[in-house]
């Protein structure tokens, strides 16, 4: 696999409404933290260009408000992040992208229409929607 | 007219063709018409002279004649030649092309005739409803519809339209039978059949559709068909009369609200029941009522009375204008004939005088009507000036005495809070603010807000009063701008009048769309919104239900909290407590107002911004105007309204965007970023100063603004939109030109918009002009028009809601199908089937008792959301059910006792997955999980059938078992009946270990003879239709006479033990010793159950003794299943070896208990004593056995071993079910049930 293309990833965040998606978004895409947050109504957006493990990834990060959060993957990764504080959100995010691209090669290998990204257990932790709102 | 038509031999003589065409021909009587008419002419007319015949009144007729045949059939006849032409067109149009699909002469000949027919029937009737009293057709058509589909009285016809069915490639000439829930085609034709009957509820799409093989057609989709109706009289009227139908059926999936609205519709027409097209008529009253409130923004329950056509004397430009007056409970309105001229709302609680001024040849009867703030209207030309004026003077006298009675009862409340709660004063701006809206000058509107500033600093003026910032000092040009809009509207109101009753023009608009200044908005937002009426109408009503709803907490509360500080946060007016609190008063006011909607996010920004500018009751006016009327379930649970709105909005698109929406069909773009657009009406997404205008423009114009400024926002937009590579950079190209929309006129402190914050992508986006924008939209869209938009609103809500139901639909069988055997195809069918079940019974009201609408709630999980009571589940059963006999009486027993053992909680309706658990074991369980089942529901307690309440015995059993525990011993009564009328009580004391549920629980309980008896009549049932059928009857006799055997030997034995050790029981200490004596150390639990009824035979206790009596009886303990463990070695009984090893019991510990059961057990009526006791003689009341022995002795014979191995195919019965749906048997009404009890 040539690693020089551009790849675009997309992640959706879905959580309770309150907890802090948007937060979580914009300190990841523009390493900023407001006090004062709208209610997203719908679906916000917003992209930011990542370099993971030398690959050129551009990353469309979108808050979609979800009634409930799905309770059933238990192998999710986690992690306990901050918008606030900005701690962990990086990580989480190139994580995110780091197993994504990892699935990508195996889609690619197998030559099949896209399952849904599934993470393993063993690598990595996902990103609980918790930034520590104040 | 049309005639009924007539063969007729000779179509020449005396008759002058003058048109034709393959199939028609159209006459004309010789010597008619033309003058001199020669001796022919002569001769025709002495002819018919004599004879008397038609022709002199009708000299024109048309024939059809079929191209190969000699026979003529006279279809119509008319005595001028206009009439006859309308009649040779209609055909024309209409069948011509219909015709040319037949094959056989024949067939067209039936098919014209009954055409023919039909549009006379159709004409009798229309006529016949014209006069009023109809009713001797309408009837005959009521029983018709009726016998023929199977509809019970409940269902309503609302009207019958003649027209054709397009079966395969053949039209059907037939009837079409609209009612209230249901579309019914009929039609019998040689010898074939057709009948159809579809669910309002279940259409997905209906389309007026034109091809060129039918001009005029209806389509009907439902989700697996299309049916194709055309050839009607008046296709526009049948059309309108269709759509209003399914909306209401789809109102009714929508929200509990549906149900009880539209219940109304039959319960209105029972008062009257002889007149049933006044049905018809009463939904055509709403449907106009609705488009007259639409037009004047009025409140919810405006009733249109009538309207007239007049002209308006419009002081401004000195001119009588053309147009409509319309008249309502509450209100006069006008609207000119040319649309923009003028429009007029004069409350009529506005109004003091109303007089007929005098008549002139210039003026003919003139009425002027005058206001409180001495307005004077003039209106002129009225036909029936008389009436009208006795109509509005009957009104006004209704509503002065409704104004003087609310003066009273507020006037008194206000006066006592005041003195209490010096908080709530503050509250009660509502009395004089309604005068200052009506008649009062700006300056005093100020003063008024000083003086309330002074007392109690709450939202008795809008916030933006507080944080607006004047500085006069320095003239600034946008404050010359604002003072310059200030100025236009006073010379407005100088010239247009003020309040309600200004005459609303073209000029008005224009203002509006150059933005409304600051201090003004709230006060025209009312007024344009009509929320001004609502508030007036309704003083004291905000107050209240801030004082009711204050301190109550539910969800709708937690999600209001939540987003308090996530509505406005960059406005100062909403970074302190002050507006916080404000918001959230309103917020949780309309939650308790409307618990339909509660609260739904995009709620607290809308209103974070009515709060800027209006007090605060006024900001819940106006929320209570978007809510309910000028956003339409916008934010209900599932967003619908929008939802259909997007839906508009894509159409819209494709409409006057087509470049852009192939693009963004596949962008996705449209469905992702409008519901942000049309839930807040852009105020999330521009900045807020921008956003108000929108806003200002919204509550003008209505819906129409947001959809015209969407799409021009796409069309602004069009080439970065078309160059984006994926919806990601659309939504960022949208995104970042709606934050640089700006308002230069803007008098505020710049507000930076949040989004625009966020988003540094370095080069600004180029400023738009907010008001340029509006302009231009406008130019380039403002050609569509609201009523299109309703149009299309409601094509989008069928597909929306049928969407929807789909998604419940997946929702539900996705979280069952690992639940069961079934199929998820299987599951979808069922879920339908279970569904329909539910639908009928909110059509026509469930015979349980238990009101649909409670029923269903959207709100609810998936799962619950449709839920059937026992009569629904009745129908289902026998269609679905294996073991469903045919046998009438006894289906319905067994009917009932599945019921009961599916209904966990007791609460007489079971939901689909109690539903589909019941069925999958008949249909996929094994031997014994069948077994089993059937023995539970023989053993579970019974109820009277002719109870009133027949749930109160189950409830109450329920709460007992709730009560069980390992270490307590309870007593359990078992009220029940047997089929003869009598009743008999037993207590059964039991141990139980930890019981996983309580249908689990049955299994551990003893069958008493009587129930065994029913156990074997449900056998013999069973298979009564059965291949095998001789060898299971033989069979079961077999194993029923065995297990009597086996009842008789344990009650032997039980009686022994009775006497063992009857009175010196000793509690709880002695079921453990017996216990022990068994040696079945391991069984954790006793079980016991011993009947002790006041069977006759009793030796020791008197037959229906009091309760007492009985529980006294019963603490003699018992064994009657000391052979169970003995006779069972199954290993499916092993593991859980301590149930069923349960043999012993007694129980002497529990007698308190028992006497409490029994006692409420009384009052619960289940204990109806009748008079004598009947013949119980040959039920032996110690007679018991065990599900292990009736599993045993089932399992030793081979008929019945593979009767019950036997897996079924639910496909079938499936299919089969839907059949029975299709054709209406199953719709009939349960018979009512007579049980007789077989020896």
């Amino acid at each position: 696999m040539t690693s020089r293309k551009k790849v675009l990833l997309k992640v959706i965040i879905l959580g309770d409404s309150g907890v802090g998606k948007t937060s979580l978004m914009n300190q990841y895409v523009n390493r900023k933290f407001s006090n004062q947050y709208k209610a997203t109504i719908g679906a916000d957006f917003l992209t930011k260009e990542v370099m993971v493990d030398d690959r050129l990834v551009t990353m469309q990060v979108t808050t979609k408000r979800a009634q409930a959060w799905c309770q059933s993957k238990n192998n999710i990764p986690y992690f306990e992040t901050s918008a606030k504080e900005a701690i962990n959100v990086e990580q989480a995010f190139q994580t995110i992208a780091r197993n994504a691209l990892k699935q990508e090669t195996e889609v690619e290998l197998y030559n099949e229409f896209p399952e849904p990204i599934k993470l393993d257990r063993n690598d990595r932790a996902k990103t609980s929607a918790e930034a520590c709102t104040c | 007219m049309w005639v009924h038509p007539e063969e007729v031999l000779q179509a020449s003589a005396l008759w002058i063709t003058e048109r034709a065409n393959p199939y028609f021909i159209l006459q004309k009587r010789k010597g008619h018409g033309d003058g001199r008419g020669g001796l022919a002419g002569l001769l025709v007319g002495t002819l018919d002279v004599v004879l008397d015949s038609s022709a002199r009144v009708a000299p024109y007729r048309i024939l059809y004649q079929t191209p190969d045949s000699l026979i003529y059939w006279i279809i119509a006849h008319g005595c001028s030649r206009k009439e006859i032409t309308e009649h040779w067109e209609w055909l024309e149009q209409n069948l011509l092309q219909t015709l040319s699909i037949f094959e056989n002469e024949n067939d067209i000949t039936t098919f014209v005739k009954g055409k023919v027919q039909g549009i006379i029937a159709e004409y009798n009737k229309n006529h016949d409803v014209k006069e009023d009293d109809d009713t001797d057709k309408f009837k005959e058509a009521i029983c018709t519809f009726r016998k023929l589909f199977g509809m019970p009285e409940e269902e309503k016809l609302v009207n019958y339209y003649s027209c054709s069915y397009w079966k395969g490639h053949v039209p059907r000439q037939g009837w079409l039978y609209l009612s209230i829930n249901h579309i019914c085609f009929y039609s019998y034709l040689l010898g074939k059949e057709a009948k159809l009957v579809i669910r309002w509820a279940d259409i997905t799409q209906l389309e007026k559709s034109a091809t060129l093989l039918l001009p005029d057609a209806v389509k009907v989709s439902t989700r697996v068909a299309e049916h194709v109706f055309s050839v009607f009289l008046n296709i526009n009227e049948t059309f309108k009369l269709m759509e209003q139908l399914a909306n209401i059926a789809m109102r009714q999936l929508l929200d509990n609200e549906g149900f009880e609205q539209d219940r109304s519709l039959p319960k209105l027409k029972r008062k009257t029941p002889k007149k049933v097209s006044a049905l018809k008529r009463d939904l055509d009253a709403r449907a106009k009522s609705e488009r007259y409130r639409a037009l004047f923004r009025l409140p919810k329950d405006e009733k249109l009375d009538g309207h007239t056509g007049c002209t308006l004397w419009t002081p401004f430009n000195k001119m009588h204008i053309l147009g409509q007056m319309f008249v309502s409970t509450n209100y006069i309105c006008f609207t000119s004939k040319e649309e923009t001229l003028c429009s007029l709302i004069i409350p009529l609680r506005e109004v003091t005088i109303v007089e007929k001024a005098d008549s002139s040849n210039f003026l003919p009867s003139p009425v002027s009507i005058s206001t409180k703030n001495r307005m004077t209207f003039l209106f002129a030309n009225l036909k029936d000036r008389d009436f009208l004026v006795q109509r509005i003077s009957d009104f006004l006298q209704q509503t002065t005495s409704k104004i003087y009675f609310e003066r009273e009862t507020t006037g008194s409340v206000n006066s006592s809070d005041d003195e209490v709660y010096s908080q709530q004063g503050s509250l009660l701006s509502s009395s004089p603010q309604r005068s200052s809206l009506g008649s009062e000058g700006s300056s005093e509107g100020e003063r008024q807000f000083n003086l309330n500033d002074n007392s109690v600093p709450t939202a008795t003026q809008a916030l933006m009063t507080m944080y607006r910032r004047r500085s006069p000092e320095e003239f600034n040009p946008k404050l010359a701008k604002e003072f310059l809009k200030e100025q236009a509207w006073k010379n407005h109101i100088t010239e247009y009048g003020q309040g309600v009753c200004m005459y609303r023009t073209e000029k008005t608009k224009d203002l509006v769309l150059k933005g409304i200044p600051e201090n003004m908005r709230g006060e025209l937002w009312l007024l344009f919104s009509g929320a001004i009426n609502e508030m007036a109408t309704h003083p004291g009503y905000y107050e209240d239900l801030v004082e009711k709803s204050m301190g109550k907490y539910n969800l709708a509360t937690e999600e209001i909290e939540r987003d308090l500080h996530r509505s406005l946060p960059e406005h100062p007016a909403f970074q302190n407590e002050m507006g916080i609190a404000a918001l959230r008063r309103v917020l949780t006011a309309y939650a308790f107002r409307n618990p339909n909607i509660g609260y739904c996010q995009a709620m607290n920004i809308v209103t974070s911004v009515l709060l800027l500018y209006a007090k605060e009751e006024e900001a819940f006016w106006l929320l209570v105007a978007l809510c309910e009327r000028m956003l339409p379930d916008y934010y209900n649970t599932r967003v619908v309204g929008a939802l259909v709105d997007q839906g508009v909005f894509e159409e819209l698109a494709r409409e006057y965007v087509p470049e852009l929406y192939d693009c963004m069909q596949d962008l996705g773009v449209i469905s992702t970023i409008s519901l942000s657009w049309f839930l807040t009406l852009f105020l999330s997404v521009m900045p807020f100063e921008s956003a108000v205008v929108v806003v200002d423009c919204f509550f003008y114009e209505g819906i129409k603004v947001i959809f015209q400024l969407a799409l021009n926002v796409l069309h602004a937009n069009i080439h970065q939109l078309l160059g984006a590579k994926d919806d990601g950079e659309a939504m960022t190209v949208l995104g970042r030109y709606l934050d640089s929309v700006t308002n230069k006129d803007s008098t505020l402190p710049p507000i930076p918009h949040l989004h625009s914050l966020l988003t540094d992508d370095g080069d600004p986006h180029p400023e738009v002009d907010i008001f340029k924008l509006v302009r231009s939209s406008y130019e380039k869209f403002g050609s569509i028009r609201a009523d299109v938009i309703e149009q299309m609103r409601f094509k989008q809500r069928l597909r929306v809601i049928q969407t929807i139901e789909d998604t419940t639909k997946r929702n539900v069988v996705r979280t069952i199908v690992t639940e069961t055997a079934f199929s998820i195809d299987e599951l979808e069918e069922l879920y339908v089937l279970f569904k329909e079940e539910h639908l009928t019974s909110c059509y026509w009201g469930g015979t349980g008792g238990s009101n649909p609408t409670e029923r269903h709630d959207p709100s609810l999980p998936y799962l619950e959301q449709y839920r059937i009571d026992l009569e629904q589940f009745r129908g289902l059963f026998s269609l679905l059910f294996p073991w469903a006999p045919v046998n009438g009486a006894h289906a319905d027993l067994l009917a009932l006792r599945f019921f009961r053992l599916l209904d966990h909680n007791g609460d007489s309706l079971i939901n689909f997955r109690e539903f589909i658990s019941g069925l999958s074991v008949l249909c996929h369980g094994d031997l014994t999980e069948k077994l089993k089942l059937l023995y539970k529901m023989h053993v579970i307690p019974e109820v009277t059938h002719e109870q009133e309440e027949p749930d109160s015995a189950f409830e109450a059993t329920q709460y007992f078992f709730e009560d069980i525990t390992p270490e307590t011993s309870n007593g359990r009564p078992c009220p029940r009946q047997h089929a003869r009328g009598y009743e008999i009580v037993c207590v059964v004391p039991m141990t139980l270990p930890h019981l996983p549920s309580q249908a689990n629980l049955y299994v551990f309980l003893s069958l008493l003879q009587s129930q065994f008896i029913e156990l074997c009549k449900t056998l013999y049932n069973m298979f009564s239709e059965d291949a095998q059928e001789q060898e299971l009857y033989h069979a079961t006799a077999t194993v029923t006479s065995l297990l009597l055997e086996m009842g008789e030997v344990g009650k032997l034995f039980c009686h022994s033990k009775d006497q063992e050790d009857g009175p010196a029981q000793d509690g709880g200490t002695k079921p453990e010793g017996v216990f022990q004596q068994r040696g079945q150390g391991e069984g954790k639990e006793e079980s016991q159950a011993r009947p002790c009824g006041p069977a006759k035979r009793d030796g020791r206790g008197e037959q229906l003794s009091a309760m007492e009596e009985i529980r006294l009886e019963d603490s003699s303990p018992k064994d009657t299943g000391t052979s169970s463990s003995m006779l069972i070695s199954d290993d499916e009984t092993k593991d859980d070896t301590s149930m069923s090893s349960y043999s012993v019991l007694s129980g002497g510990s529990h007698e308190l208990d028992d006497k409490l059961h029994c006692e409420d057990i009384n009052d619960d009526t289940v204990l109806v004593r009748n008079g004598g006791l009947p013949h119980s003689t040959s039920i032996d009341k110690d007679w018991a056995i065990t599900f292990e022995q009736f599993l045993a002795s089932v399992l030793t014979e081979q008929a019945l071993v593979l009767y019950f191995e036997k897996p079924v195919e639910v496909a079938a019965r499936i299919t089969n079910a839907k059949n029975v749906r299709k054709v209406g048997c199953s719709l009939l009404s349960a018979s009512d049930y007579e049980i007789s009890l077989s020896g």
